[in-house]
This record gives C-alpha cells, sequence and structure tokens, in this order.
C-alpha cells in the first residue's frame, strides 16, 4: 500500500492546541493560595457567663470540640474576620484593639500566621509567628494560637484561624 | 544505725517491702530509740508533705499536659538514637557548621541596612512602612510557645508563654 499523503494542518486544531496551553500556562501562574479564605475569630475562654450587654456569641460546636482538652467552661466569641491568603503580601486581620494576626502563603506549601499585640501610638509588636500546612488548612485544620489572659486571672484568649471553605 | 536499716525503714514506710521484714522492723523500732524517731520523723514529714504540697492547676487536660511532655522527650530520643555508624561525618560537619553559620548571620545582619527593600522603595503608602517594620520584627520574637498537634482531631494548638 502506497503512503498516504501527510494531511496538512488544519487550523482549528492549531488554536484548540495553542487555547489549551495558554490555560496550561494559566493554571501554573495562579498563585498556590489564590483561592483559600480564611476566618481568624478571637475567642475568650473563661468560666464567667456572657457579659451583659456585650456582642458575643458562643463559639460553634465544633470550634469547641478542638479546644476539648482545655478546662474552660464558656468560649465566647469576641470578634472574627475573614481574609484571602495572598502570596504577595500578609494579609492583615485586626480582631481587637490589642490584637491582629497576618497570614501569608509562602509559596512553599505553608503559611505564616503571625500575631501582633497592638498598642496605640507604636508599631505592631511581634509575638508569636508561626507555620502552617496549606494542605492541612485546606482539610479543614485549626490552627489555634493561645495563652493566658493577663487581665483577667485564670481566662485565656484564643485566635482560631481557619479555611472558610471548611466550615461549610 | 547503718545506713541499710535507715533505707529498709523508708521502704517499709512506702509499702516496699514484706510485711515480715517491716514487722522485724517496727520491733527494732521500739528496742532503738533512735530508729524509733527517725521513723517519727518519716512519718511526720509525709502527712506535711501531703497536706500542705502547693497544688498546681494546669490549665489544660492531663492528656494534654503528659503528651506536651512526651512530645519533648520524644525529639531528644530521636537525637541520639539518629547516630549510626554509616553517618559519621554528620557530627563532625555540624561541628563546623554552627560557626560558619554563626558568622553568615551576622554577616546578613550587617548588610542589612545597605539593601533597602524594594517594595518600600517603589511605593510610598503608610502600609509599605508598616509591612518592613514587621519583617524586621519578626528576627526577634520575643514569646516562647509550646505546640500541640493532634492530626486526628485536626487541630494545631500553639500555647504562648
Amino acid at each position: 500500500m502506497p503512503p498516504l499523503p501527510p494531511t496538512p494542518p488544519r487550523a482549528g486544531s492549531g488554536l484548540l492546541a495553542l487555547g489549551v496551553a495558554f490555560l496550561t500556562l494559566l493554571g501554573c501562574m495562579k498563585a498556590p493560595g489564590d483561592d483559600l479564605q480564611v476566618q481568624a475569630l478571637l475567642v475568650w475562654g473563661t468560666n464567667n457567663p456572657k457579659p451583659e450587654g456585650s456582642k458575643y456569641t458562643a463559639l460553634d460546636p465544633k470550634g469547641r470540640e478542638k479546644l476539648r482538652q482545655f478546662k474552660w467552661q464558656n468560649y465566647w466569641v469576641v470578634n472574627q474576620t475573614v481574609s484571602k491568603i495572598d502570596i504577595q503580601k500578609p494579609s492583615r486581620m485586626t480582631l481587637s484593639e490589642k490584637c491582629a494576626v497576618d497570614i501569608k502563603d509562602l509559596g512553599n506549601g505553608t503559611a505564616e500566621i503571625r500575631l501582633f499585640e497592638l498598642k496605640p501610638g507604636s508599631e505592631p509588636k511581634l509575638v508569636k509567628p508561626v507555620h502552617h500546612s496549606m494542605a492541612a488548612l485546606r482539610k479543614g485544620e485549626y490552627c489555634i494560637l493561645a495563652g493566658d489572659d493577663k487581665s483577667v486571672w485564670d481566662d485565656a484568649w484564643f485566635v482560631i484561624v481557619t479555611a472558610v471553605e471548611a466550615k461549610h | 544505725m547503718k545506713n541499710e536499716t535507715y533505707l529498709e525503714l523508708q521502704a517499709c514506710l512506702d509499702g516496699e517491702r514484706d510485711a515480715l521484714r517491716c514487722a522485724e522492723l517496727e520491733a527494732q523500732c521500739a528496742q532503738e530509740p533512735e530508729l524509733g524517731a527517725l521513723r517519727d520523723q518519716i512519718l511526720q514529714s509525709r502527712e506535711v508533705l501531703r497536706q500542705h504540697e502547693p497544688d498546681h492547676r494546669v490549665p489544660v487536660s492531663r492528656e494534654f499536659y503528659w503528651r506536651q511532655i512526651e512530645r519533648q522527650i520524644t525529639p531528644e530520643n530521636r537525637t541520639h538514637t539518629s547516630s549510626n555508624p554509616w553517618m559519621p561525618s554528620w557530627g563532625a560537619a555540624l561541628r563546623w557548621l554552627v560557626p560558619i553559620g554563626g558568622l553568615a548571620a551576622a554577616a546578613a545582619l550587617f548588610q542589612l541596612p545597605d539593601s533597602p527593600d524594594p517594595a518600600s522603595q517603589t511605593t510610598s503608602g503608610a502600609r509599605s512602612v508598616e509591612t518592613t517594620q514587621l519583617a524586621l520584627n519578626s528576627g526577634a520574637p520575643e514569646s516562647t510557645s509550646v505546640e500541640y498537634r493532634s492530626e486526628s482531631d485536626g487541630v494545631t494548638i500553639h500555647w504562648i508563654h
């Protein structure tokens, strides 16, 4: 059988290949943390009831379950905020007059979460930087920074960072 | 009084000796005032400690507390067991790496003021200044923390002191 003559490339298939390559390139250029939104909650751990007139809400059962190792009866959510993780610069989330966290995708599969103490008239003071796996965050893992409440004896504060998708 | 007798008396009071030997020692205590006084002293000390020992409560559960201690001990054990004969050069390499690393860190610190952050040069907003300041602070965090991670619970807790 004589060899078949080579078929001329069709313009349609060329365009299709170009499109696929372009989309692949776009996918590669997309930052790892682009679509990940995180929620930060400032929570007060105490045995006291909710202060009268406050807008605090009780921590949801899933959050309480994560804190079941601790002794307090009540976990009041003082404030919460949502932000997108950026690879370029840290996303700042102010949780109270005295407390803020920022979070940044380091690009190596981990996110850096930094806790800051805020004081009026001075620069934010870094209290603690921690690294957390982005995959674990996406999977729904909670990253919690906590410590003793310096103003109220035997109480504690918690900053809970979770992926927003994990809440649903 | 022999040191052995003293230790045996302590062991008896701690319930670590058989009843026969304890009975013998009890009879000996009745005969020897010095040994009897020692027995009374040990019993008194035990009672005082039981009644007045400070009760330290930690703000976490028992399981959480002991797992932290376990986590601290485990890496140390790993360090000891990792010195296998197939990698004898690591120890020597580390001995050199530590001072070299220190020198490199010192050199980097001296270089910092001469290498301005491009972000702070190209942008004029207050936010860029703030970011630079935060980055410098991150070099020397003042707080220490204890980390607890449970993969099954899906939680990592950093308890900051």
